[in-house]
């Protein structure tokens, strides 16, 4: 797994790796450095990883590039992501569904 | 007595016409589907491939707000997309709704049902007479309501001039104007849904006929069809804030649950077009009483004098009632 600083700061984070049985691995990312791999071999497969789980930093602007699922899993590695698509896709739609039928009072 | 008979008719009209419930319901889904569709890929990117999509469903205390803020300002040009699409299916539901109203008025509520193609030859029929109605419904409410706006607007500008802001008749006069633009919209959509009605009756009358024809069917009887506006309103209005409460409220993170809220929404969206549908049923009612009895009394004018009555030869006989 390789982790980036993207930005022009250099600074320490944490990183958090999540197998799929559950298994949490916490590492600490050296503030120098602009990106780090990490190889761990393990029985179950790695689920997530995700710098700054904690999130301490409070000068982060955008939180959605911290972080990338492979895979759900036991545990802290339970995540229900690709649900939040299905749920949030219909959820526009019913919301533009609703708006539509507003605009019905004219027919 | 017509009233409830015109409002049992409005319900009746929910079950004989449940395919058209169904149809508008589905061009609803539809449309909106459509117009959701340049949201899927952000979504999918922010929320399927992150944990942010864990934190928003689950709704985390610490970390969903941020994801959400986060989520809006990064993917803003999508929502921009949706925004637009969802403008555009305004205009096409729009369209369509003038077009089913066609097929409405000429086979909701016929003794025996109607038949999927009895529908679609109303909508061809009547689609060309129903754009103009739009047209002049347009026109005639804008233009009253603007001008009522306006001109509240303007007296209450001065008579309010020196009144402390939030003073009770101030907010009064905000009311009576709001109570009033609701009452010349309810006035002309009852033109605007009786003119197209007059086509179930006149299939060859034209758009300024059929809302002549409609202020006669509506004179005398406005309090009537105001009062059933004012029903299927309240109800409507009723169950859809009960549904959009339901909805808005109810968690969802397993599959399953996810699936039920999804129909949960889907009947949410139901609800416009059932009350539309026995909005219409009850007009419609209300419609054919008074041309069936203008019918029979022109009938019983033109009916000859009853046979077998002799005339009253002195002013001794006993007349035969």
């Amino acid at each position: 797994m390789v982790f980036g600083n993207t930005g022009e700061w250099p600074h320490e984070a944490k990183a958090r790796l999540v197998f799929e049985d559950g298994t949490v691995v916490n590492r600490t990312l050296p503030a120098e450095a602009r990106w780090v791999r990490l190889r761990i071999r393990f029985k179950a497969r790695l689920a997530w990883a995700a710098v700054d789980p904690d999130r301490v930093n409070a000068w982060e602007w955008n939180r959605l590039n911290d972080s990338r699922v492979l895979r759900t899993g036991k545990g802290a590695a339970d995540t229900v992501g690709g649900g939040a698509v299905a749920k949030y896709f219909a959820k526009t739609a019913y919301l533009v569904g609703l708006f539509l039928q507003a605009a019905w009072a004219l027919a | 007595m017509e009233g409830r008979g015109s409002l049992s008719a409005g319900f009746a009209a929910i079950r004989s016409g449940r395919a058209i419930v169904l149809l508008l319901t589905a061009a609803t889904i539809v449309l909106s589907l459509l117009a959701a569709v340049p949201l899927g890929p952000s979504l999918a990117d922010a929320f399927g491939g992150t944990l942010a999509g864990d934190h928003v469903l689950k709704n985390d205390p610490r970390f969903a707000a941020t994801d959400v803020v986060d989520f809006l300002r990064e993917k803003a040009p999508a929502l921009a997309g949706v925004s637009a699409a969802a403008r555009w299916a305004a205009l096409l539901l729009l369209l369509q709704q003038i077009l089913v109203a066609g097929g409405i008025v000429s086979a909701l509520g016929r003794p025996g049902g109607f038949t999927p193609l009895e529908f679609v030859a109303g909508v061809r029929r009547n689609a060309w007479h129903n754009s103009k109605c739009f047209l002049l419904f347009l026109l005639a409410a804008g233009a009253s309501i603007g001008l009522w706006m306006g001109l509240t607007r303007a007296v209450s500008k001065k008579a309010f001039e020196n009144a402390p802001p939030g003073a009770t008749p101030a907010l009064g006069g905000r009311i009576m104007t709001i109570l009033g633009a609701l009452l010349l919209y309810a006035v002309f959509s009852l033109l605007h849904d009786f003119a197209r009605a007059a086509r179930r009756y006149d299939p060859g009358v034209g758009a300024w006929r059929a809302y002549v024809r409609a202020r006669r069917i509506l004179s005398g009887r406005w309090l009537r069809a105001l009062s059933l506006f004012l029903f299927w309103l309240i109800l409507g209005g009723t169950l859809l804030f009960v549904g959009v409460w339901l909805e808005w409220t109810t968690s969802a993170v397993s599959a399953a649950a996810i699936g039920l809220h999804i129909l949960l929404q889907v009947a949410v969206l139901a609800i416009r077009p059932a009350v539309r549908v026995a909005a219409w049923g009850s007009y419609l009612s209300l419609y054919d009483r008074v041309e069936a009895a203008s019918a029979a009394a022109a009938a019983s004018l033109r009916a000859p004098p009853e046979p077998g009555i002799p005339p009253l030869l002195t002013l001794d006989e006993h007349p035969l009632v």
